[in-house]
């Protein structure tokens, strides 16, 4: 390619070299510039650069704007994943602050658990001591009856014993008859 | 079989032989016999009371008297103006256990006024 350039750019410099030989006082020529050249190298260039931006550039402006396009989806996935932990870490606060509150009602309810229970247990041992109390009470109360039963019942016997002795022994054939005449002044 | 006769009719035929002075010992034998013939011996005591009744009905007690000693003449008719009956027949008894007091039973009454029964009321009377 640079070969073929060059054949162009050396063909109009010898054609011009032939012209150029008759006025050799052009200004161009004593600065050393040959126009023609300069022409051909914009033309080159502008070639250059059409057929740069034509088909090359596109491809480099859409790789370009992909890795863009990356590139944001990239930022917007991390703002996304900073705003998920965000939430997440809301959520756990929430979550820590629900636990938190929860285990202090759960050790509320137990104390108030345990206390019910011992008040509970003190309230069935008091009953059940006033139970006993009641039947001991209650046994010692039947026990006396009892007793009082026994001496009674023994002091009748002894009393009703005594009696047929000693009305046995007193009672004589007089004190007899009274007696049956009374029953009989009685029944009449 | 033979029929069962009731006490109250072999009452009834005793006391009618009684009263007709005929045969009252020949009624008691029948009624003996009867007893023994239709295995009722252990009815006599009831077939007895039955003819008491019978004869209370009639106005004929048979009363039984019991005391610790032995009734005078005095006291017998006291106890015999007390059952109030026209024809009495006084079973007496004697029973020193009773130590004092009568007791007296005839057909469908009881008096017992002894001392014994005073003193076992007494003994009763436990709770």
């Amino acid at each position: 390619m640079t070969n073929i350039l060059y054949q162009f750019a050396v063909a109009p410099v010898e054609a011009s070299e032939a012209t150029t030989h008759a006025g050799e006082s052009d200004i161009l020529t004593g600065l050393g510039i040959n126009w023609q050249l300069v022409v051909f190298q914009i033309i080159a260039f502008l070639i250059l650069v059409f057929i740069l931006s034509k088909w090359i550039f596109p491809i480099f402006f859409k790789i370009i704007d992909k890795r863009q396009e990356a590139i944001e989806a990239s930022n917007k996935a991390a703002i996304e994943a900073s705003k998920h932990a965000e939430k997440a870490q809301a959520e756990i606060d929430k979550l820590l602050k629900e636990a938190r509150t929860e285990a202090k009602d759960i050790v509320t309810t137990a104390k108030e658990e345990a206390t019910a229970m011992v008040q509970d247990a003190e309230a069935k041992g008091k009953a059940n001591a006033e139970h006993i109390v009641a039947e001991a009470h209650e046994s010692i109360a039947k026990e006396v009856v009892a007793a009082k039963k026994a001496l009674h019942n023994e002091t009748i016997d002894l009393v009703a014993a005594a009696t047929e002795k000693v009305v046995g022994k007193t009672v004589d054939a007089k004190v007899d008859s009274k007696v049956i005449k009374t029953v009989l002044a009685e029944g009449k | 079989m033979q029929d069962k006769i009731s006490r109250r009719k072999l009452a009834h035929y005793v006391a009618d032989a009684a009263d007709s002075k005929s045969g009252l010992s020949a009624a008691l034998r029948d009624v003996a016999a009867y007893l023994i013939d239709s295995r009722r011996l252990r009815e006599v005591d009831l077939v007895v009371r039955a003819i008491e009744d019978e004869f209370a009905a009639r106005g004929v007690v048979v009363a039984r008297v019991a005391t610790a000693r032995p009734l005078t003449a005095e006291l017998k008719a006291a106890v015999e103006a007390i059952i109030g009956a026209k024809e009495i027949h006084m079973l007496e008894s004697v029973d020193p256990e009773l130590i004092g007091g009568v007791r007296i039973e005839t057909p469908g009454n009881l008096l017992d006024a002894t001392i014994k029964r005073k003193l076992l009321a007494l003994s009763q009377a436990k709770i």
